[in-house]
């Protein structure tokens, strides 16, 4: 009797279990003949993420017999965590968004980046790119690794145009006359300069372009690859001009806290009269401006070593996964993504693409255009630590910036900082 | 009556105090309450409302910010995909966890210490210091981006309490009961399904309850180990919301009321059954 | 008892050990290893002895981290711990009416932590916050300052909402361990004229110290096993002042790709939270006395 209970109760198991395995292994894969292409990005507003679907769905009516798959990531979890463990897996994509430099070069040295120059070379990207856009696409000179999307200004100070014009205020041009304008607007009860620094890199990429400009580029870029003292005569100066914008009270008290994506909202609801961020506010001004009048202008002049009229600025692009078996379907679809048709979308979605005449036939933002100018037609480019070189070294850099910006004392915070780099090598 | 005298007073001293009794903890309970009903209330504000006048109350109730949010938040994957998880990993644990407490309770074996041993250290150990590993172990047998990649981990991070729970729940189940049911020509499998499985009830809820309280909101693993959208459980959906909403607070708080009305429902539910699973089991 | 067949034991431990095996035990061990090379994940692995080790002591942030964790197991056994046991005391005094109070406590302990994330970045903004707008309109505009951007003020406030979360939890626990005295015990203490509040330290808690003491386990390997809610609502900033020992290891392994050293920074935290472990079951066999089972 029992034993029979038993073996009915065993047998009842074992289908529960076998249907349990079969509805959790969840969706039956597409058409086995079906080529799948997996592309994977950080999340960089609505208007982007619709645009991708646009084009998957173009390529999908193109070739019906491959389908597209787009992995889209809270941004900072792409930047950290997500695409590293995309990559170490084995469904990992066949393309995925990088910016230009270290970070391209570090994925090529893992094995997961292909040489793209022979695809780049061929019909379908024919006359798509300048060959000033591959500019860090390289690695020692030779190959190609990206088909490069956009090219971002990092950091630009953006201004509340009714807020400066109440007060009879002029675009500063050099860096005291931009210290009278944050006094002048702090005088008016207004906080000059909101910046969300709680991931730390919207004060740390203008802390790089700031030190990039009293030191100059070669020994900046020297010093953020940690082969430069961090706690320099040169680096003391350069980072007492944030201190000093700490000290005024020209930022915001919650700078350290606020994430940047709450900072931009203070700004479009013109709770401070100026942010410092890169060209891509832009693509959340679409949405979230409410009809808010304002521009921008480069970081005034410093005194200094490096070029004062440098642009801080990465281009980004699409790397594909050497490890992929289906390169050529993916340079397929990047190549609708540089098309003229593709190249309209992203500019219409306040991006600034990097494929020639970007802006060719598009109703496109004025600033846009002109920020993409600004940066083609920049006598000088500087990348952000965090991207353009030791990431390591960037972080200790970043953390005496928020420190700085905080209050802190600036020549213990760049003594941390190089204690730890030291630590790195 | 001798008594009256004395209670008189006391009664005024009961009303009184427990007009005091209550208004403090009444405020209390909206310290735990208020902000989740700040955030239900606000999904039906502007944005610029929200900011200028945090604490006023909306002027319309338009629920289409919240059918809207519906929509573009695939929230109802999500929360399919949460259910599954969950249901399959405590399942296992509860069925896992039940036979070898058992075995390491009732029965003597050859290295059952050594094999008890593991699943103690496992009580202690954070997931964190062995999270790379684990991701590469995964990845290795093709697990990782599938639901047994959360299910499996869920199932062992859950396998020690669980063993311990029951573990000492069983211990304090008196002897003579197996031995007069063994001496009866009982097995192991029988003794299990007839005499175990009933007494468990209440160390079996207490399990469930912790196992599901945890597998519910776990985010890491979450994060780490699914990549494809249609297979996230709600603590990344919601992530990767608010990262694509992060300004859009009017929708943002829609989602995230969406989400958290029916769980405080289904508790108000049941509140009583989660209470008491979650110390039947530990306290006896 | 001895099991009816040899096999038996072994096939009822099977399947839990196996799981566990794969998916805890396993990598446990294997990340030991790791600790000895230098790794990036995909490039060569290097085999540097113990070098990863020595650059953990010598580590600022791995050691602030500790710090931090410790200064937060030590307000949560506050906020959580206490603040629960006294919430569990007042909604078990005689004759009140408090399931509504009961169910409203419990209710942060069902939410995500991005929701949580939410609303509390909404509590302590320092703009339109709760907490300043209260201070300011209380004419205490000293007072209101950027808690989560504070140096000073960021661990609190993140223990703060721990213990907005997990206090409840904790009431739940007491809560149930205190309708379970007998009542002839309590009526006693009544009868010697004892106040509320007497009976509960005196007579009530002593009563349930073995709940209290798996309570205070909990929430000291909990605290170590905290990763979620600090990385949504701070990463470990402002200047890593609540930097926890799990977002490090996070950030070295997933931001710097340094697995090694970060498999390392794992080893040590496993052998501190061993060893927590041992001295707390040996307070607890020494001083106890009282032997619970669980």
């Amino acid at each position: 009797m029992a034993i029979r209970n038993i073996r009915k109760m065993a047998v009842a198991a074992a289908a529960i279990g076998v249907t349990v395995v079969l509805t959790v292994s969840g969706c039956a894969p597409a058409s086995n003949s079906d080529v799948v292409i997996r592309i994977a990005m950080g999340a960089s507003g609505d208007a982007v993420d619709s645009n991708f679907d646009t084009l998957k769905d173009q390529y999908e009516t193109l070739y019906p017999d491959r389908k597209v798959e787009i992995i889209v990531q809270e941004d900072d979890v792409y930047q950290t965590t997500g695409l590293s463990t995309l990559l170490s897996s084995r469904e990992a994509p066949d393309a995925y968004f990088e910016w230009s430099g270290p970070r391209m070069r570090n994925h090529v040295a893992d094995g997961d980046g292909a040489d793209l120059s022979e695809y780049l070379a061929g019909d379908a990207f024919a006359g798509r790119f300048d060959e000033g856009a591959f500019t860090g696409m390289d690695v020692d000179g030779s190959g190609i690794y990206m088909v490069p999307w956009t090219g971002d200004v990092t950091d630009v100070i953006w201004y509340n145009k009714t807020i400066f014009k109440d007060l009879g205020l002029e675009v500063p041009q050099t860096w005291d006359e931009f210290m009278a304008v944050c006094a002048a607007i702090k005088k008016s009860g207004v906080t000059p300069i909101v910046e969300g620094n709680k991931d730390q890199w919207t004060v740390g990429n203008w802390a790089s372009h700031i030190s990039s400009r009293v030191i100059g580029e070669d020994v900046y870029a020297d010093t953020m690859n940690g082969d430069a003292p961090m706690n320099s005569p040169a680096m003391v100066e350069a980072m007492t001009y944030l201190a000093d914008i700490a000290s005024n009270g020209y930022i915001n008290d919650s700078v350290n806290a606020l994430p940047d994506d709450e900072a931009n909202t203070q700004f479009f609801l013109g709770r401070a009269a100026m942010i410092v961020i890169g060209s891509w506010l832009m693509a959340d001004a679409v949405t979230d401006a409410e009809g808010l009048d304002f521009g921008y202008f480069n970081t005034p002049a410093l005194d200094g070593a490096g070029d004062q009229a440098s642009v801080l600025g990465i281009s980004t692009g699409f790397m594909v996964n050497a490890k992929s078996s289906h390169i050529a379907e993916t340079m397929d679809f990047l190549a609708l993504v540089a098309s003229a048709d593709g190249t309209k979308l992203w500019a219409q979605a306040g991006l600034a693409p990097m494929t020639v005449n970007p802006f060719d036939g598009v109703d496109a933002d004025e600033r846009t255009v002109s920020l993409a100018t600004l940066m083609s037609t920049a006598p000088t480019v500087v990348a952000p630590s965090d991207s353009g070189y030791n990431i390591e070294v960037a972080a200790a850099f970043y953390d005496a910036v928020a420190n700085i910006i905080g209050g802190g004392n600036v020549q213990d915070a760049l003594d941390t900082a190089q204690k730890r780099i030291e630590e790195i090598k | 009556m001798s008594t009256d005298t004395r209670r008189r007073p006391v009664r005024v001293n009961v009303r009184l105090s427990s007009i005091v009794y209550h208004t403090v903890l009444t405020t209390v309970s909206l310290v735990f309450v208020l902000p989740l009903l700040w955030m239900i209330v606000s999904s039906f504000k502007t944005k610029r409302e929200i900011f200028d006048s945090p604490f006023a109350l909306p002027k319309t109730l338009d629920f289409s910010v919240w059918t809207s949010a519906w929509e573009r938040g695939d929230l109802g994957v999500y929360a399919v995909n949460s259910v599954i998880t969950t249901v399959v990993s405590v399942a296992g644990i509860l069925i896992f966890g039940l036979l070898a407490a058992y075995a390491f309770s009732r029965l003597k074996f050859r290295f059952s210490r050594w094999l008890l041993l593991p699943f103690l250290l496992g009580l202690l150990l954070p997931v964190q210091s062995y999270l790379t590993a684990q991701s590469r172990l995964l990845d290795a047998f093709y697990i990782l981006d599938t639901r047994w990649a959360l299910i499996l981990p869920y199932i062992g991070l859950g396998l020690s309490l669980a063993v311990f729970l029951l573990k000492g729940y069983l211990d304090s189940l008196p002897r003579e009961m197996f031995e007069a049911a063994r001496i009866d020509g009982a097995g192991d499998f029988r003794l299990l399904a007839q005499i175990v499985l009933p007494l468990m009830r209440p160390g079996l809820a207490t399990v469930a309850t912790f196992s599901v309280l945890s597998a519910w909101n776990e985010f890491l693993l979450a994060t780490l180990y699914i990549q494809s959208d249609d297979l996230r459980t709600i603590p990344v959906g919601l992530l990767a919301f608010t990262g694509k909403y992060s300004t859009d607070y009017p929708t943002l708080f829609a989602a995230l009321s969406i989400i958290t009305i029916p769980m405080v429902g289904i508790y108000v539910i049941f509140h009583r059954q989660v209470i008491n699973g979650i110390t039947e089991g530990s306290v006896h | 008892m001895k099991p009816d067949r040899v096999w038996t034991p072994y096939l009822l431990v099977a399947p839990a050990f196996l799981v566990f095996a794969f998916v805890v035990l396993l990598p446990a061990l294997l990340n030991t290893g790791l600790s000895l090379v230098d790794w990036s994940g995909t490039n060569q692995m290097v085999f540097v002895g113990i070098d990863n080790f020595t650059r953990a002591f010598r580590d600022d942030i791995y050691l602030t981290a500790y710090r931090n964790t410790f200064g937060y197991i030590g307000l949560t056994l506050i906020l959580e711990v206490a603040v629960g046991l006294i919430m569990a005391g007042v909604v078990t005094m005689p004759g009140r009416k408090t399931a509504f109070y009961r169910v409203a406590f419990f209710v942060p302990v069902m939410l995500p932590m991005v929701v949580i994330a939410v609303l509390w970045s909404f509590v302590y903004s320092d703009d339109i916050g709760l907490i300043n707008t209260g201070l300011r309109g209380a004419g205490l505009d000293g007072l209101a300052q950027v808690w989560l951007g504070n140096p000073a003020t960021a661990l609190i406030a993140v223990s703060v909402v721990s213990g907005w979360i997990y206090a409840g939890f904790y009431m739940a626990i007491f809560y149930a361990a205190l309708q379970r005295i007998p009542t002839n015990v309590l009526e006693a203490a009544m009868l010697d004229g004892a106040s509320p509040w007497r009976i509960f330290f005196s007579v009530k808690v002593p009563m349930i110290r073995p709940m209290i003491e798996i309570a205070v386990l909990l929430c000291v390997t909990g605290a170590f096993q905290s990763f979620d809610l600090f990385y949504v609502m701070t990463n470990g900033g402002p200047d890593h002042a609540t930097e926890i020992v799990t977002t490090y290891l996070v950030e070295v392994v997933f931001r710097f790709n340094n697995l090694g050293y970060g498999a390392a920074l794992a080893t040590i935290m496993t052998v501190v939270v061993l060893v927590l472990g041992l001295i707390f079951s040996r307070i607890r066999s020494k001083v106890g006395g009282v032997d619970v089972e669980y």
